[in-house]
């Protein structure tokens, strides 16, 4: 859970992604702008402070993913659509 | 040496004490405390409440450590609570202040999700050093819309790994 936060990060640009990969040797993961992560962020903790909260069941979470707008095999589900 | 070290704001876990008392009921006031004092303060609760909660330091311990293992939070090296998402309980990068708190964000994600998530926070203002070129960003968050900007996030672990 550590690592995972610790590699969830916010940089000036896509040069600043290629860049921070190439000098940790990390492989490409997934990249959104402002609007998306403001948006996955939103509603994803709804209820914590609330008596009774219950985490997410994966078929949840994998569309609360794609409410918010991600994609792809990083988040379990469909690439997005072309065209 | 096991034992609770009661400092202002750290609670360090015991060895682990299941007792009659260490009920879902009591968890779940622990699990409660604790983010209601991070919501509320950006801090741990006291050592002392959590003690009057479940009855004694070594219960509080004992449920600190159950609400682990259930992925309530994650613990440091010394057993003391570090993450509880959206907050954490040290530098992770982010910090989060609106005008009366100074938050901790687990994670950029975490970050955004504290104004979400705080009851009345209002707008809040959203710091970090890009990890590339170490340059100072900053955000303007609240609830109502998202911030405008040409920054990026990076996610490097897919959920399938988390």
């Amino acid at each position: 859970m550590i690592h995972t936060c610790s590699n969830q990060l916010l940089v000036c640009d896509d040069r600043c992604i290629d860049s921070w990969l190439d000098s940790t040797g990390n492989d490409e993961g997934y990249r959104m702008d402002l609007s998306t992560l403001w948006r996955f962020a939103a509603h994803w903790y709804d209820g914590r402070l609330e008596r009774g909260y219950q985490r997410r069941e994966p078929a949840d979470a994998m569309a609360y993913f794609s409410e918010v707008g991600l994609h792809g095999p990083f988040w379990g589900l469909p690439e997005e659509p072309s065209g | 040496m096991s034992g609770i070290c009661r400092t202002q704001t750290t609670i360090l876990s015991t060895v682990p004490l299941i007792t009659d008392r260490d009920d879902l009921d009591v968890l779940e006031d622990v699990r409660l405390a604790v983010f209601q004092s991070l919501a509320d303060t950006g801090r741990l609760p006291t050592a002392d409440l959590l003690a009057e909660i479940t009855g004694s330091p070594s219960l509080a311990g004992s449920c600190i450590d159950r609400l682990a293992e259930q992925r309530a939070w994650a613990l440091g090296n010394n057993g003391e609570i570090v993450l509880a998402h959206p907050f954490a309980t040290r530098s992770f990068g982010y910090s989060v202040m609106n005008t009366r708190t100074l938050w901790w964000g687990g994670c950029c994600w975490d970050a955004f999700a504290i104004p979400h998530l705080v009851p009345n926070c209002g707008p809040t203002v959203i710091a970090g050093l890009c990890p590339a070129c170490d340059r100072p960003l900053v955000w303007r968050v609240d609830t109502s819309e998202p911030p405008t900007g040409p920054e990026r996030a990076h996610f490097l672990t897919p959920t399938t790994h988390m």
